[in-house]
């Protein structure tokens, strides 16, 4: 049996409506006096211009970092604090070598070189051994007197 | 009945102790140079130590008496000297051989033990440092060993192949003969400069690196230990080796060191290359090759090889190490 051919059946209730504000009412006594609804528009061109904004920021700040550097100067450590132990842990960044782009030019004062040259591994300068009693065993190229 | 417990501290969780070891010491004439054999021995065992060390000087001189160019009559001078191509080699001479094509493979050539007629050239002034401007590709060995099979072993070569195995024999005889004192916990053996190194358990060892502008000078001096914090801790064989162009020196741009690309003594801007590997003649092989290389091309490959650590001294006064190196200097 179909509902909907149920006389018993309640009627649909209507369909919700947005309840509007009542009407104001010419010089009628104890009524709210009617208030004027606030323009938008300055409020959303406001808003739509403080998001084009941050987004134009957001995306030259991306720009830069994917862009090539062409200084390479080394970032130097922060001195100690005179009289005192600096505790923090110094950390040095050094950009060792910047690749130029073709047609990019470096700026004046950086030396630059052929790219074909290898690179060679990170050597640390050997420190002269401190004084010990030399040892029994030495090694040497052979054959020295 | 209950039992009352008996509070007692807790045992601090300590090594076993280190027994006390006695490093009895040979020291010989032997393959143009000097050898030493230390011997890190238990108490009680120092006067076996030592005749085991004179016993393995013995036969460190009978190995390189079959092994040397500098004797006419030796096993290698008699097999260069031999007309055929195939030619049946001796067991020792045999293995001497097969590290020598180990050693080439591992150096991409660069060690090559057929450069003899190129290395008395040098000897005897007639060829100076230099040569083509872009090194040549090396070409493939003109010998083959052929170990397997029915003994003897036979080697096959091109027709005026002749081996000097000068250059690759040290180290190899370095660690043959510290795999005779294996009954003890450590020992060394010093070929002449080429070191084949086995640290007993709670021992170390202290080895110096020549400084070849004085006599008596070092350039560093490396620490091998088996103690807490010591890198590749445990008992473990080490070499070291050190190879150079100021010793062995014929003329103002004339050395020993025969580069195979341009058959000529290298042009390099090393003085001497030390090499800490896991053991001398593996050492010995990448030593030279990093002299023959230079220092950046000779840092990179050492690099890549993963040496355990290197010291090189540059013309110009330097002395580079390799990072790696820095954890067993002292």
């Amino acid at each position: 049996m179909s509902i909907r051919n149920d006389p018993r059946a309640r009627p649909a209730a209507p369909p919700p409506v947005r309840a509007s504000p009542p009407a104001a009412v010419a010089g009628g006594r104890g009524a709210p006096s009617a208030r004027r609804r606030p323009n938008p528009r300055p409020m959303r061109l406001a808003i739509a211009g403080g998001g084009a904004a941050a987004l134009s920021a957001l995306l030259a700040l991306i720009g830069a970092a994917a862009l090539p550097t062409t200084a390479a100067a080394p970032t130097a450590a922060p001195e100690p604090a005179a009289g005192g132990v600096n505790e923090v842990a110094l950390v040095r960044h050094v950009v060792r070598y910047v690749v130029l782009a073709p047609g990019q030019l470096p700026p004046t004062g950086v030396s630059t070189t052929p790219s074909t040259v290898v690179a060679a591994p990170v050597a640390a300068p050997v420190a002269a051994p401190k004084p010990r009693p030399k040892p029994a065993v030495v090694t040497s190229q052979s054959g020295r007197p | 009945m209950a039992v009352a417990a008996t509070a007692r501290p807790a045992r601090p969780k300590t090594r076993d102790p280190v027994p006390a070891l006695a490093h009895p010491a040979h020291a010989a004439r032997a393959m143009g140079g000097r050898l030493g054999i230390h011997v890190a021995a238990g108490a009680g065992h120092a006067d076996a130590a030592l005749r085991d060390a004179r016993r393995v000087a013995g036969r460190v001189l009978a190995w390189s008496r079959l092994l040397t160019r500098h004797e006419p009559t030796s096993p290698l001078m008699r097999l260069n000297d031999d007309p055929r191509a195939t030619v049946p080699v001796r067991p020792t001479l045999a293995a001497a051989l097969a590290w020598a094509d180990e050693a080439g493979r591992m150096t991409g050539g660069l060690v090559d033990v057929t450069r003899l007629a190129e290395r008395l050239a040098a000897e005897s002034g007639e060829a100076q440092a230099g040569g083509p401007a872009a090194p040549t590709e090396l070409a493939a060995p003109s010998w083959r060993l052929n170990v397997e099979g029915p003994r003897p072993s036979m080697i096959t070569r091109t027709p005026g192949t002749r081996l000097d195995l000068d250059g690759v024999g040290k180290g190899w005889i370095a660690d043959r003969a510290l795999r005779l004192l294996d009954r003890y916990p450590g020992a060394i053996v010093d070929a002449d400069g080429d070191v084949a190194v086995r640290v007993a358990p709670g021992d170390r060892w202290e080895i110096g690196v020549a400084d070849p502008r004085g006599a008596d000078d070092l350039l560093a001096v490396i620490v091998l230990a088996d103690e807490p914090g010591a890198p590749g801790r445990g008992p473990r064989t080490w070499g070291i080796a050190t190879s150079g162009t100021s010793v062995h020196r014929f003329g103002p741009d004339a050395h020993h060191l025969i580069d195979p690309r341009t058959g000529r003594p290298a042009v390099t801007d090393v003085v001497q290359a030390t090499v800490l590997a896991s053991g001398a003649a593996a050492a010995e092989a990448f030593a030279k090759s990093a002299v023959i290389l230079g220092s950046v091309a000779g840092l990179d490959f050492l690099d890549r090889a993963g040496v355990a650590g290197a010291i090189l001294l540059l013309e110009d006064g330097r002395a580079l190490a390799l990072p790696c190196t820095s954890a067993f200097l002292a």
